[in-house]
Protein backbone atom coordinates (compact mmCIF):
# COMPACT_ATOMS: atom_id res chain seq x y z
CA UNK A 1 0.00 0.00 0.00
CA UNK A 2 1.34 3.84 -0.84
CA UNK A 3 2.15 5.55 1.92
CA UNK A 4 -0.59 8.15 2.85
CA UNK A 5 1.14 11.70 3.01
CA UNK A 6 -0.71 14.16 5.92
CA UNK A 7 -1.62 16.36 2.62
CA UNK A 8 -3.35 13.74 0.69
CA UNK A 9 -7.52 14.79 0.64
CA UNK A 10 -10.04 12.03 0.87
CA UNK A 11 -14.01 12.47 0.05
CA UNK A 12 -16.54 9.79 0.51
CA UNK A 13 -17.10 7.92 -2.80
CA UNK A 14 -20.90 9.25 -3.78
CA UNK A 15 -22.97 9.03 -5.26
CA UNK A 16 -21.72 5.10 -5.20
CA UNK A 17 -21.45 5.06 -1.06
CA UNK A 18 -24.16 6.39 0.43
CA UNK A 19 -24.35 6.96 4.24
CA UNK A 20 -26.33 7.79 7.04
CA UNK A 21 -25.86 8.23 10.73
CA UNK A 22 -29.00 7.91 12.99
CA UNK A 23 -29.02 7.75 16.88
CA UNK A 24 -25.23 7.64 17.29
CA UNK A 25 -24.50 5.00 14.44
CA UNK A 26 -23.42 5.50 10.76
CA UNK A 27 -24.81 3.17 8.29
CA UNK A 28 -23.06 3.04 4.82
CA UNK A 29 -23.70 1.09 1.91
CA UNK A 30 -21.20 0.80 -1.46
CA UNK A 31 -24.13 0.48 -3.59
CA UNK A 32 -21.32 -1.29 -6.41
CA UNK A 33 -19.99 -3.64 -4.42
CA UNK A 34 -23.16 -4.59 -2.36
CA UNK A 35 -21.32 -4.33 1.00
CA UNK A 36 -23.20 -2.61 4.14
CA UNK A 37 -21.05 -1.09 6.62
CA UNK A 38 -21.88 -0.18 10.47
CA UNK A 39 -20.05 2.61 12.23
CA UNK A 40 -20.16 3.57 16.15
CA UNK A 41 -18.10 5.61 18.34
CA UNK A 42 -14.77 6.69 16.80
CA UNK A 43 -15.92 5.96 13.05
CA UNK A 44 -18.99 7.91 13.31
CA UNK A 45 -16.90 10.98 14.00
CA UNK A 46 -14.13 10.01 11.52
CA UNK A 47 -16.80 9.79 8.71
CA UNK A 48 -18.80 13.30 10.05
CA UNK A 49 -15.31 15.41 9.64
CA UNK A 50 -14.41 13.31 6.41
CA UNK A 51 -17.64 14.59 4.83
CA UNK A 52 -16.32 17.38 3.31
CA UNK A 53 -13.62 16.31 2.51
CA UNK A 54 -10.39 16.45 4.78
CA UNK A 55 -6.94 15.87 4.34
CA UNK A 56 -4.90 12.78 6.78
CA UNK A 57 -3.49 15.35 8.49
CA UNK A 58 -6.62 17.23 9.73
CA UNK A 59 -8.28 14.62 10.52
CA UNK A 60 -5.37 13.16 12.77
CA UNK A 61 -5.28 17.04 14.34
CA UNK A 62 -9.06 17.03 14.78
CA UNK A 63 -9.25 13.49 16.27
CA UNK A 64 -6.93 14.18 18.59
CA UNK A 65 -8.35 17.11 20.04
CA UNK A 66 -11.78 15.35 20.52
CA UNK A 67 -10.40 12.74 22.26
CA UNK A 68 -7.94 11.75 25.09
CA UNK A 69 -4.63 9.46 24.47
CA UNK A 70 -1.50 8.99 22.50
CA UNK A 71 -0.94 11.35 19.72
CA UNK A 72 1.15 8.79 18.26
CA UNK A 73 -1.93 5.88 18.40
CA UNK A 74 -4.49 8.00 17.28
CA UNK A 75 -2.49 9.04 14.37
CA UNK A 76 -1.60 5.44 13.43
CA UNK A 77 -4.99 4.09 14.18
CA UNK A 78 -6.62 7.01 12.44
CA UNK A 79 -4.25 6.49 8.93
CA UNK A 80 -5.36 2.56 9.65
CA UNK A 81 -8.62 3.48 9.52
CA UNK A 82 -8.51 5.75 5.98
CA UNK A 83 -6.67 2.89 4.43
CA UNK A 84 -9.64 0.91 4.86
CA UNK A 85 -11.78 2.99 4.17
CA UNK A 86 -10.11 3.25 0.85
CA UNK A 87 -9.66 -0.46 0.04
CA UNK A 88 -13.49 -0.83 0.70
CA UNK A 89 -13.85 2.16 -1.87
CA UNK A 90 -15.46 4.41 0.28
CA UNK A 91 -13.58 6.58 0.05
CA UNK A 92 -11.58 7.99 -2.90
CA UNK A 93 -8.78 10.36 -3.61
CA UNK A 94 -10.26 13.93 -3.94
CA UNK A 95 -10.20 17.17 -3.41
CA UNK A 96 -11.27 19.07 0.03
CA UNK A 97 -12.83 22.18 0.60
CA UNK A 98 -9.61 23.83 1.09
CA UNK A 99 -11.30 24.40 4.69
CA UNK A 100 -10.76 21.96 7.52
CA UNK A 101 -14.27 20.85 8.49
CA UNK A 102 -15.54 22.12 11.30
CA UNK A 103 -15.75 19.43 14.41
CA UNK A 104 -19.25 19.38 15.47
CA UNK A 105 -20.17 21.87 18.48
CA UNK A 106 -18.29 24.38 16.89
CA UNK A 107 -13.74 24.91 16.72
CA UNK A 108 -13.13 25.57 20.60
CA UNK A 109 -11.05 23.26 21.67
CA UNK A 110 -12.41 20.49 23.80
CA UNK A 111 -11.57 20.70 27.46
CA UNK A 112 -9.60 17.37 28.75
CA UNK A 113 -12.04 16.96 31.16
CA UNK A 114 -14.76 16.67 28.45
CA UNK A 115 -12.72 14.28 26.37
CA UNK A 116 -13.58 10.65 26.40
CA UNK A 117 -10.90 8.25 25.80
CA UNK A 118 -10.04 6.93 22.05
CA UNK A 119 -10.93 3.96 20.91
CA UNK A 120 -9.98 2.95 17.12
CA UNK A 121 -12.46 2.75 15.00
CA UNK A 122 -13.91 -0.42 13.79
CA UNK A 123 -15.77 -1.01 10.38
CA UNK A 124 -18.22 -3.35 10.60
CA UNK A 125 -18.63 -4.90 7.38
CA UNK A 126 -21.60 -7.28 6.05
CA UNK A 127 -21.12 -8.46 2.39
CA UNK A 128 -24.22 -10.50 0.07
CA UNK A 129 -26.15 -7.72 0.46
CA UNK A 130 -28.96 -9.34 -1.43
CA UNK A 131 -29.12 -12.29 1.10
CA UNK A 132 -29.00 -9.24 3.83
CA UNK A 133 -32.22 -7.93 2.36
CA UNK A 134 -34.27 -11.21 2.50
CA UNK A 135 -34.02 -11.56 5.90
CA UNK A 136 -36.62 -10.76 8.14
CA UNK A 137 -35.94 -8.16 10.49
CA UNK A 138 -38.82 -9.41 12.99
CA UNK A 139 -38.28 -12.85 13.40
CA UNK A 140 -34.72 -13.96 11.74
CA UNK A 141 -32.36 -10.91 14.53
CA UNK A 142 -31.24 -10.15 17.19
CA UNK A 143 -32.10 -7.70 19.96
CA UNK A 144 -29.82 -4.88 18.24
CA UNK A 145 -31.60 -5.18 14.77
CA UNK A 146 -31.00 -6.03 11.47
CA UNK A 147 -28.60 -6.77 9.59
CA UNK A 148 -27.37 -8.84 13.05
CA UNK A 149 -28.70 -12.20 12.51
CA UNK A 150 -29.90 -14.15 15.13
CA UNK A 151 -27.49 -16.99 16.24
CA UNK A 152 -28.80 -20.37 15.08
CA UNK B 1 -68.54 8.92 5.97
CA UNK B 2 -70.07 6.10 7.15
CA UNK B 3 -68.25 3.58 9.73
CA UNK B 4 -67.90 0.74 7.68
CA UNK B 5 -65.92 2.87 5.49
CA UNK B 6 -63.24 3.73 8.31
CA UNK B 7 -63.07 0.89 9.52
CA UNK B 8 -62.21 -0.39 5.90
CA UNK B 9 -59.41 2.38 6.18
CA UNK B 10 -57.88 1.11 9.28
CA UNK B 11 -59.09 -1.11 12.40
CA UNK B 12 -58.24 0.17 15.59
CA UNK B 13 -54.93 -0.65 16.35
CA UNK B 14 -53.66 0.27 13.14
CA UNK B 15 -54.92 3.65 13.85
CA UNK B 16 -53.27 3.71 16.98
CA UNK B 17 -49.77 2.46 15.09
CA UNK B 18 -50.85 5.57 12.58
CA UNK B 19 -50.90 8.22 15.61
CA UNK B 20 -47.93 6.90 17.18
CA UNK B 21 -45.64 7.23 14.07
CA UNK B 22 -47.56 10.44 12.66
CA UNK B 23 -48.58 12.54 15.43
CA UNK B 24 -46.21 14.26 17.92
CA UNK B 25 -45.71 14.13 21.60
CA UNK B 26 -47.74 12.84 23.79
CA UNK B 27 -50.82 12.16 21.38
CA UNK B 28 -48.02 9.75 20.17
CA UNK B 29 -46.33 8.46 23.13
CA UNK B 30 -50.00 7.72 24.82
CA UNK B 31 -50.50 5.75 20.88
CA UNK B 32 -46.93 3.87 21.35
CA UNK B 33 -48.11 2.61 24.54
CA UNK B 34 -51.22 1.36 23.69
CA UNK B 35 -50.01 -0.15 20.54
CA UNK B 36 -47.19 -1.91 21.81
CA UNK B 37 -49.49 -3.74 24.87
CA UNK B 38 -51.98 -4.45 22.21
CA UNK B 39 -49.80 -6.04 19.57
CA UNK B 40 -46.67 -8.57 19.50
CA UNK B 41 -44.85 -7.79 16.78
CA UNK B 42 -43.63 -11.40 16.23
CA UNK B 43 -47.11 -12.87 15.85
CA UNK B 44 -49.90 -9.99 15.34
CA UNK B 45 -48.35 -7.67 12.54
CA UNK B 46 -49.97 -7.10 9.31
CA UNK B 47 -47.81 -6.19 6.40
CA UNK B 48 -49.44 -2.70 5.65
CA UNK B 49 -48.69 -2.11 9.96
CA UNK B 50 -45.45 -3.45 9.06
CA UNK B 51 -44.63 -0.70 6.45
CA UNK B 52 -45.19 1.48 9.07
CA UNK B 53 -42.49 0.24 11.54
CA UNK B 54 -39.65 2.45 9.77
CA UNK B 55 -41.45 5.50 10.42
CA UNK B 56 -42.63 4.68 13.48
CA UNK B 57 -39.30 4.29 14.70
CA UNK B 58 -38.19 7.67 13.68
CA UNK B 59 -40.83 9.23 15.14
CA UNK B 60 -40.09 7.49 18.46
CA UNK B 61 -36.07 7.96 18.53
CA UNK B 62 -36.90 11.91 17.79
CA UNK B 63 -39.19 11.60 20.99
CA UNK B 64 -35.93 9.91 22.71
CA UNK B 65 -37.97 6.70 23.40
CA UNK B 66 -36.39 4.24 25.25
CA UNK B 67 -38.32 0.50 24.70
CA UNK B 68 -36.33 -3.11 24.58
CA UNK B 69 -38.07 -3.12 21.18
CA UNK B 70 -35.79 -0.14 19.55
CA UNK B 71 -33.44 -2.51 18.48
CA UNK B 72 -35.57 -4.43 16.06
CA UNK B 73 -37.13 -1.07 14.89
CA UNK B 74 -34.27 0.24 14.03
CA UNK B 75 -33.33 -2.73 12.42
CA UNK B 76 -36.44 -2.86 10.51
CA UNK B 77 -35.53 1.47 9.38
CA UNK B 78 -31.91 0.25 8.96
CA UNK B 79 -33.43 -2.65 6.25
CA UNK B 80 -35.57 -0.11 4.57
CA UNK B 81 -33.02 2.27 4.47
CA UNK B 82 -30.58 -0.32 2.57
CA UNK B 83 -33.58 -1.41 -0.04
CA UNK B 84 -34.61 2.21 -0.62
CA UNK B 85 -30.87 3.38 -1.41
CA UNK B 86 -30.61 0.14 -4.41
CA UNK B 87 -34.11 1.06 -5.69
CA UNK B 88 -32.99 4.75 -5.92
CA UNK B 89 -29.67 3.54 -6.77
CA UNK B 90 -30.66 1.43 -9.91
CA UNK B 91 -33.62 3.15 -10.53
CA UNK B 92 -32.00 6.48 -11.38
CA UNK B 93 -29.98 4.62 -13.96
CA UNK B 94 -33.60 4.15 -15.67
CA UNK B 95 -34.72 7.75 -15.46
CA UNK B 96 -31.49 8.95 -16.72
CA UNK B 97 -31.71 6.57 -20.15
CA UNK B 98 -35.06 7.57 -20.38
CA UNK B 99 -34.29 11.59 -20.38
CA UNK B 100 -31.29 11.02 -23.07
CA UNK B 101 -34.13 9.35 -25.04
CA UNK B 102 -35.94 12.28 -24.97
CA UNK B 103 -38.79 10.73 -22.76
CA UNK B 104 -40.25 13.57 -19.95
CA UNK B 105 -40.26 11.61 -16.58
CA UNK B 106 -41.92 12.22 -13.01
CA UNK B 107 -41.36 9.96 -10.21
CA UNK B 108 -45.15 8.94 -8.55
CA UNK B 109 -45.99 7.90 -4.92
CA UNK B 110 -43.57 6.94 -2.32
CA UNK B 111 -39.99 7.89 -4.14
CA UNK B 112 -40.83 11.96 -4.67
CA UNK B 113 -42.52 11.38 -1.20
CA UNK B 114 -39.49 10.16 1.19
CA UNK B 115 -37.23 12.53 -1.11
CA UNK B 116 -38.91 15.23 -0.45
CA UNK B 117 -41.54 15.50 2.03
CA UNK B 118 -40.02 12.57 4.04
CA UNK B 119 -36.89 13.97 3.48
CA UNK B 120 -35.86 10.76 5.09
CA UNK B 121 -34.75 7.51 2.63
CA UNK B 122 -35.46 5.10 5.12
CA UNK B 123 -38.82 6.23 7.36
CA UNK B 124 -40.69 4.97 3.90
CA UNK B 125 -40.44 1.74 2.79
CA UNK B 126 -40.64 1.21 -1.03
CA UNK B 127 -41.08 -2.71 -3.07
CA UNK B 128 -40.62 -0.31 -6.11
CA UNK B 129 -40.25 3.04 -8.10
CA UNK B 130 -43.44 4.41 -10.04
CA UNK B 131 -42.05 6.57 -12.83
CA UNK B 132 -44.74 8.56 -15.25
CA UNK B 133 -44.07 9.34 -18.46
CA UNK B 134 -46.14 11.02 -21.16
CA UNK B 135 -48.83 8.85 -23.24
CA UNK B 136 -47.43 9.86 -26.43
CA UNK B 137 -44.31 8.72 -25.02
CA UNK B 138 -45.25 5.48 -23.57
CA UNK B 139 -44.03 2.94 -25.80
CA UNK B 140 -40.55 3.81 -27.19
CA UNK B 141 -40.02 4.15 -22.76
CA UNK B 142 -41.47 0.42 -22.57
CA UNK B 143 -39.12 -0.53 -25.23
CA UNK B 144 -36.22 1.13 -23.87
CA UNK B 145 -37.15 -0.57 -20.66
CA UNK B 146 -37.28 -3.96 -22.23
CA UNK B 147 -33.73 -3.53 -24.48
CA UNK B 148 -32.50 -2.67 -20.84
CA UNK B 149 -33.23 -5.80 -19.02
CA UNK B 150 -36.73 -5.48 -17.69
CA UNK B 151 -39.22 -7.69 -17.70
CA UNK B 152 -42.99 -6.18 -18.39
CA UNK B 153 -45.78 -8.42 -16.72
CA UNK B 154 -47.85 -8.74 -19.09
CA UNK B 155 -46.34 -7.31 -22.29
CA UNK B 156 -47.39 -3.70 -23.69
CA UNK B 157 -50.55 -3.79 -25.83
CA UNK B 158 -53.01 -1.29 -27.56
CA UNK B 159 -55.71 -2.44 -24.93
CA UNK B 160 -53.51 -1.71 -22.27
CA UNK B 161 -52.11 1.81 -23.49
CA UNK B 162 -56.12 3.05 -23.98
CA UNK B 163 -57.75 1.99 -20.60
CA UNK B 164 -54.58 1.12 -18.35
CA UNK B 165 -52.97 3.35 -16.63
CA UNK B 166 -49.48 1.38 -16.06
CA UNK B 167 -47.03 -1.72 -16.01
CA UNK B 168 -45.23 -3.10 -13.65
CA UNK B 169 -41.33 -4.65 -14.75
CA UNK B 170 -38.83 -6.49 -12.66
CA UNK B 171 -35.09 -6.84 -13.22
CA UNK B 172 -32.44 -9.61 -12.72
CA UNK B 173 -31.75 -8.06 -9.82
CA UNK B 174 -34.84 -8.37 -8.51
CA UNK B 175 -35.77 -4.65 -8.87
CA UNK B 176 -39.19 -3.67 -9.39
CA UNK B 177 -40.56 -0.79 -11.75
CA UNK B 178 -44.24 0.64 -12.17
CA UNK B 179 -44.55 2.03 -15.54
CA UNK B 180 -47.25 4.71 -15.58
CA UNK B 181 -48.49 6.62 -18.42
CA UNK B 182 -51.74 7.86 -16.99
CA UNK B 183 -52.10 8.71 -12.82
CA UNK B 184 -54.63 6.25 -11.67
CA UNK B 185 -56.80 3.45 -13.48
CA UNK B 186 -59.38 5.02 -15.26
CA UNK B 187 -57.81 8.39 -15.62
CA UNK B 188 -58.57 10.38 -18.84
CA UNK B 189 -55.66 10.07 -21.01
CA UNK B 190 -54.30 14.05 -21.10
CA UNK B 191 -55.23 14.72 -17.23
CA UNK B 192 -52.66 14.73 -15.86
CA UNK B 193 -51.72 17.81 -18.12
CA UNK B 194 -51.83 19.52 -15.08
CA UNK B 195 -49.41 17.20 -13.00
CA UNK B 196 -46.67 18.38 -15.74
CA UNK B 197 -47.93 22.08 -15.59
CA UNK B 198 -46.97 21.85 -11.86
CA UNK B 199 -44.42 19.64 -11.17
CA UNK B 200 -41.68 20.14 -8.84
CA UNK B 201 -37.78 18.89 -9.46
CA UNK B 202 -36.82 16.56 -7.13
CA UNK B 203 -33.21 14.26 -7.44
CA UNK B 204 -32.93 10.45 -7.10
CA UNK B 205 -29.36 9.56 -6.65
CA UNK B 206 -28.05 12.27 -8.38
CA UNK B 207 -30.36 12.36 -11.27
CA UNK B 208 -32.62 15.34 -11.86
CA UNK B 209 -36.24 14.65 -12.81
CA UNK B 210 -39.51 15.94 -12.07
CA UNK B 211 -42.18 15.02 -9.29
CA UNK B 212 -45.51 16.03 -8.78
CA UNK B 213 -46.39 19.38 -7.02
CA UNK B 214 -47.61 19.21 -3.07
CA UNK B 215 -51.09 19.94 -3.64
CA UNK B 216 -50.98 16.99 -7.07
CA UNK B 217 -49.29 14.64 -4.14
CA UNK B 218 -51.77 14.54 -2.12
CA UNK B 219 -54.37 14.69 -4.88
CA UNK B 220 -52.73 11.37 -5.88
CA UNK B 221 -51.75 9.63 -2.79
CA UNK B 222 -55.65 10.08 -0.91
CA UNK B 223 -57.29 8.92 -4.56
CA UNK B 224 -54.97 6.34 -4.98
CA UNK B 225 -54.79 4.91 -1.48
CA UNK B 226 -59.23 4.90 -1.09
CA UNK B 227 -59.79 1.75 -2.71
CA UNK B 228 -59.09 -2.07 -0.82
CA UNK B 229 -56.20 -3.32 -0.80
CA UNK B 230 -55.69 -7.02 0.33
CA UNK B 231 -52.47 -5.70 2.03
CA UNK B 232 -53.90 -3.04 4.28
CA UNK B 233 -53.31 0.47 2.48
CA UNK B 234 -53.41 2.24 5.82
CA UNK B 235 -49.28 3.85 4.71
CA UNK B 236 -51.37 6.47 2.60
CA UNK B 237 -52.82 8.11 5.60
CA UNK B 238 -49.04 8.35 7.10
CA UNK B 239 -48.13 9.71 3.57
CA UNK B 240 -51.04 12.61 3.19
CA UNK B 241 -49.98 13.64 7.26
CA UNK B 242 -46.39 14.05 6.28
CA UNK B 243 -47.05 16.02 2.88
CA UNK B 244 -50.06 17.50 5.11
CA UNK B 245 -47.81 18.51 8.10
CA UNK B 246 -44.11 19.18 6.26
CA UNK B 247 -43.45 23.38 5.74
CA UNK B 248 -42.25 22.38 2.55
CA UNK B 249 -45.50 21.04 1.15
CA UNK B 250 -48.19 24.40 0.61
CA UNK B 251 -51.00 22.54 -0.06
CA UNK B 252 -53.75 24.61 -2.10
CA UNK B 253 -57.25 23.32 -1.20
CA UNK B 254 -58.74 25.16 -3.80
CA UNK B 255 -56.90 23.57 -6.23
CA UNK B 256 -57.23 19.73 -4.68
CA UNK B 257 -60.80 20.28 -4.72
CA UNK B 258 -60.63 21.39 -8.36
CA UNK B 259 -58.27 18.17 -9.22
CA UNK B 260 -61.30 16.26 -7.49
CA UNK B 261 -64.00 18.16 -9.53
CA UNK B 262 -62.05 17.50 -12.76
CA UNK B 263 -61.37 13.93 -12.06
CA UNK B 264 -64.48 13.21 -11.27
CA UNK B 265 -62.71 11.77 -7.75
CA UNK B 266 -64.67 13.83 -5.23
CA UNK B 267 -66.61 11.38 -3.24
CA UNK B 268 -63.20 9.44 -2.86
CA UNK B 269 -61.24 12.53 -2.07
CA UNK B 270 -63.93 13.32 0.36
CA UNK B 271 -64.39 10.43 2.34
CA UNK B 272 -60.37 10.14 2.49
CA UNK B 273 -60.31 13.70 3.75
CA UNK B 274 -62.89 12.89 6.30
CA UNK B 275 -60.84 10.17 7.79
CA UNK B 276 -57.54 11.89 8.03
CA UNK B 277 -60.12 14.80 9.96
CA UNK B 278 -61.68 12.36 12.10
CA UNK B 279 -58.00 10.51 12.93
CA UNK B 280 -56.51 13.55 12.89
CA UNK B 281 -57.72 16.65 14.14
CA UNK B 282 -56.68 19.93 12.45
CA UNK B 283 -55.49 17.72 9.59
CA UNK B 284 -58.11 19.35 6.69
CA UNK B 285 -59.45 22.73 7.65
CA UNK B 286 -63.19 22.98 7.77
CA UNK B 287 -64.12 24.82 4.97
CA UNK B 288 -62.09 22.22 2.63
CA UNK B 289 -64.38 19.47 3.94
CA UNK B 290 -67.19 22.23 3.69
CA UNK B 291 -66.86 22.50 -0.39
CA UNK B 292 -66.38 18.30 -0.99
CA UNK B 293 -69.49 17.93 1.02
CA UNK B 294 -71.43 20.13 -1.23
CA UNK B 295 -69.65 18.95 -4.19
CA UNK B 296 -72.30 17.00 -6.72
CA UNK B 297 -71.49 12.93 -6.78
CA UNK B 298 -72.74 11.21 -9.27
CA UNK B 299 -74.63 8.04 -9.33
CA UNK B 300 -71.67 6.19 -11.45
CA UNK B 301 -69.20 7.78 -8.72
CA UNK B 302 -70.92 6.26 -5.72
CA UNK B 303 -71.35 2.70 -7.51
CA UNK B 304 -67.56 3.65 -8.52
CA UNK B 305 -66.49 4.15 -5.01
CA UNK B 306 -68.69 1.52 -3.29
CA UNK B 307 -66.96 -1.21 -6.00
CA UNK B 308 -63.12 0.35 -5.32
CA UNK B 309 -64.10 -0.29 -1.20
CA UNK B 310 -65.61 -3.81 -1.71
CA UNK B 311 -62.85 -6.61 -0.94
CA UNK B 312 -61.25 -8.51 -4.14
CA UNK B 313 -63.73 -11.69 -3.58
CA UNK B 314 -67.17 -10.33 -2.75
CA UNK B 315 -66.38 -8.02 -6.13
CA UNK B 316 -66.82 -10.75 -7.94
CA UNK B 317 -70.29 -11.48 -6.85
CA UNK B 318 -71.93 -8.03 -7.54
CA UNK B 319 -72.59 -7.99 -11.49
CA UNK B 320 -74.69 -5.03 -11.04
CA UNK B 321 -71.60 -2.93 -9.26
CA UNK B 322 -68.83 -3.93 -11.49
CA UNK B 323 -70.83 -3.05 -14.69
CA UNK B 324 -71.41 0.32 -13.10
CA UNK B 325 -67.51 0.73 -11.51
CA UNK B 326 -66.39 -0.25 -15.39
CA UNK B 327 -68.61 2.09 -17.09
CA UNK B 328 -67.77 4.76 -14.70
CA UNK B 329 -63.77 4.29 -15.28
CA UNK B 330 -65.15 4.15 -19.08
CA UNK B 331 -66.84 7.56 -18.69
CA UNK B 332 -64.13 9.08 -17.39
CA UNK B 333 -61.44 7.59 -20.04
CA UNK B 334 -63.38 9.20 -22.39
CA UNK B 335 -64.60 12.52 -20.47
CA UNK B 336 -63.88 15.64 -21.71
CA UNK B 337 -64.21 14.80 -25.44
CA UNK B 338 -60.67 14.34 -25.41
CA UNK B 339 -60.43 10.78 -26.99
CA UNK B 340 -62.31 8.52 -28.94
CA UNK B 341 -62.17 5.21 -27.71
CA UNK B 342 -61.79 2.46 -30.39
CA UNK B 343 -64.98 -0.05 -30.31
CA UNK B 344 -66.39 2.33 -27.65
CA UNK B 345 -68.14 0.86 -24.32
CA UNK B 346 -68.38 -2.83 -25.96
CA UNK B 347 -64.45 -2.64 -27.15
CA UNK B 348 -63.96 -1.75 -23.48
CA UNK B 349 -65.94 -4.48 -22.15
CA UNK B 350 -64.10 -7.04 -24.48
CA UNK B 351 -60.48 -5.55 -23.31
CA UNK B 352 -61.85 -6.10 -19.76
CA UNK B 353 -63.37 -9.91 -19.97
CA UNK B 354 -60.25 -10.67 -22.32
CA UNK B 355 -62.38 -11.45 -25.10
CA UNK B 356 -61.70 -10.74 -28.89
CA UNK B 357 -65.16 -10.93 -30.50
CA UNK B 358 -68.43 -9.54 -29.89
CA UNK B 359 -69.98 -13.04 -29.47
CA UNK B 360 -66.75 -13.82 -27.45
CA UNK B 361 -68.09 -10.97 -24.92
CA UNK B 362 -72.36 -11.79 -25.24
CA UNK B 363 -71.33 -15.71 -24.42
CA UNK B 364 -68.92 -14.13 -21.02
CA UNK B 365 -71.70 -11.94 -19.85
CA UNK B 366 -74.76 -14.42 -20.12
CA UNK B 367 -72.49 -16.98 -18.77
CA UNK B 368 -71.52 -14.87 -16.12
CA UNK B 369 -75.27 -13.96 -15.29
CA UNK B 370 -76.36 -17.13 -15.07
CA UNK B 371 -73.23 -17.95 -12.49
CA UNK B 372 -74.30 -14.92 -10.32
CA UNK B 373 -78.14 -15.38 -10.50
CA UNK B 374 -77.50 -19.31 -9.83
CA UNK B 375 -75.51 -18.11 -7.03
CA UNK B 376 -77.76 -15.64 -5.73
CA UNK B 377 -81.13 -18.17 -5.53
CA UNK B 378 -78.89 -20.92 -4.05
CA UNK B 379 -77.99 -18.71 -1.25
CA UNK B 380 -81.38 -17.49 -0.86
CA UNK B 381 -82.42 -21.11 -0.69
CA UNK B 382 -80.02 -21.80 2.14
CA UNK B 383 -80.94 -19.20 3.94
CA UNK B 384 -77.73 -16.73 3.58
CA UNK B 385 -77.73 -13.46 2.16
CA UNK B 386 -76.33 -12.16 -1.01
CA UNK B 387 -73.11 -10.06 0.02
Amino acid sequence: MQMMKATDFFRINTPTVVHETIDGETVIMNLDSGNYYSLTETGVKIVDLLVPGASVGDLVKQVGDCYQGNAGEIAQAVEAFVAELLAEGILVPGPGTGVPPEPQGGRQPVATAAKSEFKPPVLNKYSDMQELLLLDPIHEVDATGWPSSKPL
Amino acid sequence: MNVGDANQIATRRQELLLRAAVAKGPAALAAWQAWSRAVDIETDLDHGSFRLLPLLYVNLQQMGVVDPLMGRLKGIYRQAWSKNQTLFHDLAIVVERLQAAGIKTMLLKGAPLSLLYYKNNGARPMADIDLLVPHAQARPAYDLLVAAGWTPTPTLNEGLLNYDHSLHFTNASGRELDLHWCLFHGCCHGDETDFWATAAPVRMAGVATLAPGPTEMLFHTVVHGMAWNPEPPIRWVADAMTLIQSPDAAIDWTRLIQLAERHRVGLRLKNGLAYLGAAFPAAVPPAVMDALNHLPVRYLEKMEYRFLMTPQDVRKRRSYGTFCYHLAVYRRLTSHGRRRVVGGFAGYLKWVMHTGSAAGLFCRLLHRGIRVTTSGLLNRRDGKTLV
